[in-house]
């Protein structure tokens, strides 16, 4: 007995040990960002503020163009996902329920794209869209991160497809449907579940994307947030205070989908994985 | 009138076998173009620019062969890199792992409160990786953050440790703080590959004298082991490629000790203005990854010659 009580101690302590380093940090983002400047640079760090101010928040938004950031960041994330579930829902219907010459072709680029860093991407993508004339525009960031995120929702969307038994679809295009009206009157309804996953992997993805968003932006009012964020990192040092208000901001829009979404989300990346 | 009706059908069906053939090519058309037009076009056009002497430095970019690659694979920094990044990717994984491991065993035999630890742990991987590398290097700053200066009043340090700052530390730094960001995917995983354990097997080794140990060798282990092989596969690819998280943290820094084949083919492409280089790079880091994954792609093919199965 005496033996049990000691391991429930011990694995309550490692449990709580590990909810305090899941939780800290988040903790320190948001009372990081109230703090006043002094308070941020006195040597002894605080653990509660001795004042809370908005100043940071206040500086973010007057002395930048957050709102700029965060409109082009919710252009295009929400872009890039209606266009990707459009086209990728397409392919993995047809991987899904045909049998195609050239379907292990396809379905070996699609592995393959997944796998690639996006630094192998950047520099011909960089000079291709130099050419074009559609560096720091909209256009080039949606087609870049369609392009590279299609294959891994063609995967996720296919997986989901073929749990819809074939029968519903097959009695549809002998009662005259076409194969169109069939995948999106009557697949995609059924599917909404694995879209819905799809969807928001999707989203976290490109609204956290540095790398091109970085590369392929310069003008400062085209920026997204995480490209945008960088601006307080300054030759002369990291403005601490805007950061982690910018920062904060940035978390926002994905704990809220999250809350609200992560059913979806935790049996659409685990039924994925389970089969395989 | 019966005799009719099934000729009616055995017309239909013969369109929807008719129509079958074109129809895949016309739905997997815009997938294929989009793909073909920013990934396979650049990779192609990748390999093109690793033949040249491309220096954005200079006008002229005279065609040499394979010089590109010669002088990559031939440098140390290459070596130091392929190094720095098979530790990165092996330990960082390993923790992720373990960790996940850990938590997904615990959880699993708790049961209550087990929904509301799941949507916790899941957090750290769903935050965007540039907040995460900011609040990191925000706690772990040598004079103003939060890790230095505890650890200076419990007294187990005297000196701030430089985190990211020091040739020997920064790159166990990142890999914990990518740890914290990662583990959470793992036991995702791991926690519904237990969920899927049936009970009554458990049950069964308990009245046989099982141990916990014993539980979690012979049963659990072994039960996990394809979540634990698909996982790893796609951990393993998502470490290697990662970038956010060194790039905003050292920056690859100091000297080139947290440097990863993309950081490095960044730094040399977009700070260097290597291009060429920077493409040969690109490609060696391509063939290394794609040599790695080959188990993984066999695994996935057999099934492929089944009509409608991935």
């Amino acid at each position: 007995m005496h033996k049990a009580r000691l391991k429930l101690i011990i694995s309550s302590i490692l449990i709580g040990f590990f909810i305090f380093i899941v939780i800290f940090p988040f903790y320190w983002l948001l009372i990081s960002s109230l703090k006043s400047p002094n308070e941020i640079f006195s040597g002894s760090p605080t653990i509660f503020p001795r004042e809370i101010v908005f100043k940071n928040y206040i500086s973010v938004f007057k002395g930048t163009a957050l709102l700029s950031y965060f409109l082009n960041s919710i252009i295009i994330s929400v872009s890039t996902v209606t266009l990707i579930i459009f086209i990728s829902s397409m392919a993995a219907y047809a991987i899904s329920r045909y049998y195609f010459r050239g379907k292990i072709a396809f379905f070996l680029i699609i592995l393959i794209s997944q796998m690639l860093p996006i630094t192998t991407l950047l520099i011909p993508l960089y000079i291709f869209w130099g050419k074009l004339n559609l560096l720091n525009n909209y256009t080039s960031l949606i087609l870049t991160y369609s392009g590279i995120l299609t294959p891994i929702a063609i995967w996720l969307l296919t997986s989901y497809f073929n749990r819809i038994p074939k029968e519903v679809d097959e009695s549809a295009l002998i009662d005259g449907c076409s194969p169109f009206m069939v995948l999106f009157r009557i697949i995609l309804p059924q599917a909404v579940p694995g879209i819905i996953a799809a969807s928001l992997c999707i989203f976290i993805s490109v609204w956290q994307e540095l790398i091109i968003a970085m590369t392929f932006i310069s003008n400062d009012s085209m920026r997204t947030l995480p490209a945008g964020i960088l601006v307080f990192i300054t030759s002369q040092g990291v403005k601490w205070g805007p950061v982690t208000a910018a920062g904060f901001l940035t978390c926002i829009p994905i704990i809220i989908l999250f809350v609200f979404l992560q059913k979806a989300l935790i049996s659409g990346l685990t039924e994925g994985a389970m089969k395989g | 009138m019966r005799l009719g009706k099934g000729g009616d059908n055995v017309l239909k069906i013969q369109i929807y076998k008719k129509r079958k053939n074109l129809t895949p090519y016309i739905f997997i058309f815009p997938a294929l173009a989009l793909i073909s037009f920013i990934i396979v076009f650049p990779i192609s056009y990748n390999f093109i620019i690793s033949l040249f002497q491309w220096d954005l430095r200079y006008i002229s970019r005279p065609f040499i062969g394979l010089e590109n690659y010669k002088n990559i694979l031939f440098s140390e920094k290459f070596l130091q890199v392929l190094i720095t990044t098979i530790i990165w990717t092996v330990v960082g994984v390993s923790l992720q792992m373990i960790i996940g491991l850990i938590l997904a065993n615990f959880v699993h035999r708790k049961k209550q409160g087990a929904k509301l630890l799941q949507v916790l742990f899941l957090l750290p991987w769903i935050i965007p990786g540039i907040v995460v590398s900011l609040i990191w290097s925000w706690m772990l700053q040598a004079d103003l953050g939060i890790i230095n200066n505890v650890l200076i009043q419990i007294g187990l340090i005297k000196e701030p440790i430089l985190w990211l700052g020091n040739k020997r530390i920064a790159l166990g730094t990142v890999i914990a703080v990518n740890t914290w960001k990662a583990f959470p995917f793992w036991f995702l995983m791991l926690y519904a590959g237990l969920l899927s354990l049936p009970s009554e097997l458990l049950e069964a080794a308990k009245i046989d004298g099982a141990n916990e140990l014993q539980l979690f060798w012979y049963i659990k282990i072994p039960h996990l082991m394809p979540v634990i092989a698909a996982t790893g596969v796609v951990t393993t690819i998502w470490t290697l490629n990662y970038f956010d998280l060194i790039y905003i943290m050292t920056g690859g820094g100091p000297g080139i000790s947290t440097s990863t084949l993309p950081i490095y083919t960044y730094r040399l492409g977009f700070q260097l203005f290597k291009f060429g280089e920077s493409a040969a790079m690109a490609i060696i880091s391509l063939v290394v990854i794609v040599l790695l994954c080959i188990p993984y792609i066999k695994m996935m093919m057999p099934n492929l010659g089944k009509e409608g199965t991935l």
